[in-house]
C-alpha cells in the first residue's frame, strides 16, 4: 500500500517537474546562523539555503533540504539519508578522509572567544565551551584550556551566559549578531584565530559527478559575482573573494 | 463399625462392564517407583475409598485415573476402552486426544486444596468447562449451576468470588463445579484434608449424599471414619502395592495384614 | 496567524506573545507532541503483541524457537538500550535497501559500500530521493516506532514470560482434568489470571516507554525536546521573534506534558489492577513487580 501511494506521488511529482531532473536532498543542521537556521516559518533559512537553492538551480537539480543533528551529519551523509552537507561546515585534511568537500563557498574565517563583560583575555586558558566535532573543539582540545563541548552552537553561548564556561570560542560571524545584541552582556576576547579552509559543501567521495557539477557552479556565482554579494547581505563583508 | 449404610449397595451386576478398570498399573517419578503394579475395578454406584499412609501413592494412583500422571506401565481402561498410547521420546503419552478429552470430561476431580479458578465467581466455576468444553449453552449451565450450588447448600454464594469463601465452602463449591460435568465417575482427592475439623463436617455431609445417590466415586482420604461409612469397598495401599482390600467392614473391624493393623492403630481408628 | 502579526517589530507584550507563540515554527512544536503521544499509542500494541510471541517462543516445546525467544530477550536486555536504538533504524534501513539494490538494479556492478560510502542505486533509495519530505519523516518515524517495539518487547516477553510462568500450576492443572485443551485452558484461565501478575511489569514498562520518547531526537525525528530546544534558544535579530535563552520555560512545559502523562497513565493502571485483581487479591498481593 506504501509502495503505491510512493509509485502515486513519485509520478505526480515527475509529471509536475522535468521528467530528468535529479533530486538532491541537501542536509544542514538548522542551528548556525546566519549560515543556516530555522526561521519562524519552521522553515529552514539562512546563507546556506539562498546559495544552496542557486546552486541548484545552476547544476539543474531540484533540491530537497533535511535537517540533521551536527553530531550526526556526516555518518548520515555517508549512509545516503541526504548527499550533500551545508552546514557552515570548515573544509579540513580530517573531514577530507571520510568526505570530499567542493570548493570554499566561503572563504577561511576568523573563529574568535566571547566572554562575559567583565572578563579580561586570561579567560581564553580557562573553561572553553566549543560546539563538538568543529575545528574549534578539535583547536581547544589541542590548546591548554579546558575545553567543554555542546550539542549545538546556542548551548556553547548559553554556556558562558550562566558561567559554567568561562569563553566560547566559534566562528566569529555566529558570535559577532549574538554579542552585538546582547546589550553589553558579552564582550569579545583575546586574538582571532584563522582555522580551516574556508566552509565547502560535502558530498560522498563517490558522487564525483554531482561534486564537480556544484564545484562549477560555484565558480560561476564567484565569477559573477553574485557569491559576494550573498555574503554582503548575510555577514556583512564586502568583496569575500 | 460395623455394618455400612445400604444406600450404596452394588447396582449392577458384576458382569456389566466396569466404569473404571485398571490393570497392573506402575508409576515412577525419576528413580522412585511410587505405584508397583495395581489393579482396580469400580463398577458403576461403587464407592471405592483408597486408604495409606502418606507416600503410599494413592494419591497418584488416582491422579493416573484421568491421565493427570501417566503410568508408565499398565492398562487404563474406561467404560470398556482402554486408553491408547504413543511413544515421545522415553516416555509413552496418550495416542488419541480426543479419548483423553472423553475421560476426562467424564471423570469429574475434587482437589485436596479446591482449586476453584481464582478469577471466577462461584457460580462461574460451575459453568466454566459445561459451557467451554461439553458446549453447553451458557442460560442453561447457568441455571443448572445454581441448583447445584443450592444443592450443597451455598446457593447464596454464587457471585463471590472464592477467595471470600471458607475452605469448607470453596470444597463444595468444587463437588458443585465436578457436578456440573454430570460424570461417569467422581474423584476424590483427599477432599478434607485441608480443612479445619469443624468444617470437615459439612463436606463429609455432601460425598455421603453423594453416594446414596448411587454416585461411582473413588475417594482417597485419610478420614478413616468417612471411608467407612461412604465407601461400598476399601483398598490398602502400602508402598505403591495394594496390601488389603475388602468391605469396610471386612477391612476396618477384621484386618488381616499387620501393616493395615498397624496403620489402622496408628490413625486411631 | 493573526492579522497583525504581519509586523512582529512593532508588537509589543501580550501581542507579541500571542503571534510568538502561533508562529508557524511554534505548530510544529505543538504537533511534535502528538508525534509523540502517536509513538506511544502505536507502539504500546505492538510490544504487548512481540512480549506475547517472545514470551510463546521462551515456552515452546520446539527447542530452536525456545532458543530464538532466549536469544532476543537476554540479547536486548543485556545491550544498552541506546545501542539498539541507533542501531536497528540505521541497520533496517541499509538492509532493506541493499535488498531493494540488488533487486531493482541487477545492472550496477560497483560495491555497495565504497570505503566509508554505503552507495545504492536511485531505484533502491528508501524512500525514494524524489519521495516528498514527509513520507522521510513517516518512514523514520516506522523506523523509529520498529526499534521501540523490538527493545521494549523484549522486556515486556520477559515480564509476560514471568506472569505465565506466576499463575499457579494447579489452577491449570484443573482446567485440563475437566477435558479443556491447551488452548482452551491458555485462553480461560491462563491469559485471564496472568494479568495480575504481568500488570506491575507492564505498568513499569509503559512509564520508561513514555520516558524513552526523548530518544526520538536520536533517530533524526523532530520531536517535542528537538523543539524545546529550538525554540529555547537565544535568538538574534536574524529571527522575527528575537529573545533570550528561553530553554527553561520550554523544558518546564515538557515537564508538565510528562507529568501529566504520567500521573494519567497511573490512574489508568490504577483502575485496570482492580479490574485483573478481582477474586484473585489474595493470590496478585504476594506478587512484587517485575519491571527491570
Amino acid at each position: 500500500m506504501r509502495k503505491l501511494v510512493i509509485a502515486a506521488l513519485v509520478t505526480a511529482v515527475s509529471a509536475g517537474s522535468a521528467f530528468a531532473q535529479q533530486v538532491i536532498r541537501m542536509g544542514t543542521e538548522g542551528a548556525y546562523e546566519p549560515y543556516n537556521f530555522i526561521n519562524d516559518k519552521g522553515e529552514i533559512d539562512g546563507f546556506e539555503r539562498e546559495l544552496g537553492d542557486k546552486l541548484c538551480e545552476i547544476a539543474g537539480y531540484t533540491c530537497e533540504w533535511v535537517k540533521n543533528d551536527w553530531d550526526t551529519i556526516i555518518p548520515n551523509l555517508l549512509s545516503g539519508n541526504y548527499d550533500t552537507i551545508m552546514a557552515g561546515m570548515s573544509i579540513t585534511d580530517e573531514r577530507k578522509e571520510k568526505i570530499d568537500f567542493t570548493q570554499n563557498y566561503f572563504p577561511p574565517a576568523a573563529s574568535a572567544y566571547v566572554a562575559l563583560a567583565g572578563a579580561d583575555d586570561s579567560v581564553i586558558n580557562g573553561n572553553i565551551a566549543a560546539q563538538v566535532n568543529t575545528i574549534q573543539s578539535a583547536y581547544i582540545a589541542e590548546s591548554d584550556a579546558t575545553l567543554i563541548e555542546f550539542a549545538i552552537a546556542d548551548e556553547t553561548v548559553a554556556a558562558v551566559r550562566n558561567g559554567e564556561a568561562d569563553a566560547v570560542f566559534a566562528d566569529k560571524d555566529y558570535l559577532q549578531k549574538i554579542v552585538d545584541e546582547s546589550n553589553g552582556e558579552l564582550k569579545f576576547v583575546g586574538e582571532d584565530v584563522q582555522l580551516g579552509g574556508g566552509v565547502g559543501m560535502g558530498v560522498r567521495k563517490s558522487d564525483t559527478e554531482m561534486r564537480d557539477k556544484f564545484d562549477a557552479a560555484i565558480t560561476q556565482l564567484k565569477g559573477d559575482g553574485t557569491l559576494n554579494a550573498m555574503i554582503e547581505k548575510w555577514f556583512n563583508i564586502k568583496d569575500a573573494f | 463399625m460395623d455394618a455400612k449404610p445400604d444406600g450404596a449397595a452394588i447396582a449392577t451386576g458384576a458382569d456389566a462392564t466396569p466404569v473404571i478398570e485398571l490393570r497392573n498399573i506402575h508409576k515412577s517419578f525419576g528413580a522412585l517407583e511410587v505405584l508397583k503394579g495395581i489393579d482396580l475395578v469400580a463398577h458403576k454406584g461403587d464407592v471405592t475409598a483408597l486408604i495409606g499412609s502418606s507416600g503410599s501413592g494413592k494419591s497418584t494412583l488416582l491422579r493416573c485415573i484421568n491421565l493427570l500422571e501417566v503410568p508408565q506401565q499398565g492398562d487404563i481402561i474406561f467404560q470398556g476402552e482402554a486408553v491408547r498410547w504413543k511413544q515421545r521420546g522415553y516416555d509413552r503419552v496418550p495416542a488419541d486426544i480426543h479419548q483423553l478429552r472423553k475421560i476426562r470430561t467424564n471423570l469429574s476431580m475434587v482437589f485436596q486444596q479446591f482449586n476453584l479458578w481464582a478469577h471466577l465467581t462461584v457460580l462461574q466455576n460451575v459453568t466454566e468447562a459445561p459451557v467451554t468444553v461439553l458446549g453447553l449453552d451458557p442460560a442453561a449451565a447457568a441455571e443448572r449451576g445454581r441448583a447445584l450450588l443450592a444443592k450443597v447448600g451455598i446457593g447464596d454464594k454464587c457471585d463471590n468470588y472464592p477467595a471470600q469463601l471458607s475452605g469448607g465452602q470453596q470444597q463444595r463449591a468444587a463437588i458443585a463445579r465436578a457436578l456440573a460435568m454430570e460424570p461417569a465417575a467422581m474423584l476424590f482427592d483427599e477432599p478434607t484434608s485441608a480443612l479445619d475439623p469443624e468444617l470437615q463436617g459439612e463436606v463429609v455431609r455432601v460425598i455421603k449424599a453423594l453416594a446414596e445417590e448411587g454416585r461411582t466415586m473413588l475417594i482417597v482420604t485419610h478420614d478413616m471414619k468417612m471411608a467407612h461409612d461412604v465407601a461400598n469397598h476399601v483398598i490398602f495401599i502400602h508402598k505403591g502395592v495394594i496390601e488389603e482390600e475388602g468391605s469396610p467392614a471386612e477391612l476396618f473391624d477384621r484386618p488381616r495384614s499387620a501393616r493395615l493393623q498397624q496403620f489402622l492403630a496408628a490413625t486411631g481408628t | 496567524m493573526f492579522e497583525m502579526c504581519a509586523d512582529p517589530k512593532v508588537l509589543a507584550g501580550l501581542d507579541w506573545f500571542a503571534c510568538y507563540l502561533t508562529t508557524p515554527k511554534h505548530f510544529q512544536f505543538y504537533f511534535s507532541f502528538l508525534v509523540v503521544l502517536t509513538l506511544i499509542f502505536i507502539t504500546a500494541p505492538i510490544v504487548l503483541a512481540l512480549g506475547f510471541l517472545g514470551a510463546f517462543a521462551r515456552r515452546a516445546a520446539f527447542a530452536p524457537l525456545r532458543l530464538v525467544g532466549h536469544a532476543y530477550t537476554s540479547m536486548v536486555r543485556g545491550v544498552p538500550d541506546i545501542v539498539f536504538f541507533l542501531f536497528v533504524p540505521i541497520a533496517l534501513d541499509q538492509a532493506l535497501e541493499y535488498v531493494r539494490h540488488r533487486v531493482l538494479c541487477p545492472e550496477v556492478t560497483e560495491p555497495v559500500y565504497r570505503g566509508n560510502d554505503f552507495v545504492v542505486c536511485a531505484a533502491a533509495k528508501l524512500p525514494l530521493s524524489s519521495a516528498p519530505q514527509w513520507i522521510h519523516e513517516v518512514y523514520g518515524f516506522v523506523l523509529a516506532i520498529i526499534a521501540f517495539s523490538v527493545v521494549f518487547g523484549a522486556f515486556a516477553a520477559n515480564t509476560i514470560d514471568g506472569a505465565l510462568s506466576a499463575v499457579p500450576r494447579a489452577q491449570l492443572e484443573t482446567a485440563r482434568a475437566y477435558g479443556m485443551t491447551e488452548r482452551q485452558t491458555f485462553r480461560r484461565i491462563h491469559l485471564p489470571q496472568m494479568w495480575v501478575y504481568a500488570l506491575p511489569g507492564l505498568s513499569n514498562l509503559w512509564m520508561i516507554l513514555i520516558k524513552a520518547t526523548p530518544l526520538l531526537f536520536l533517530l533524526g525525528i523532530t520531536d517535542i525536546v528537538y523543539w524545546a530546544r529550538e525554540l529555547g534558544g537565544s535568538k538574534t535579530s536574524f529571527f522575527e521573534y528575537p529573545h533570550p535563552d528561553w530553554r527553561v520555560w520550554y523544558f518546564l512545559a515538557l515537564l508538565a506534558f510528562y507529568l501529566l502523562l504520567t500521573w494519567l497513565s497511573e490512574k489508568g493502571f490504577a483502575w485496570l489492577n482492580v479490574r485483573v485483581r478481582r477474586g484473585q487479591a489474595t493470590i496478585g498481593a504476594e506478587v512484587a513487580g517485575v519491571g527491570r
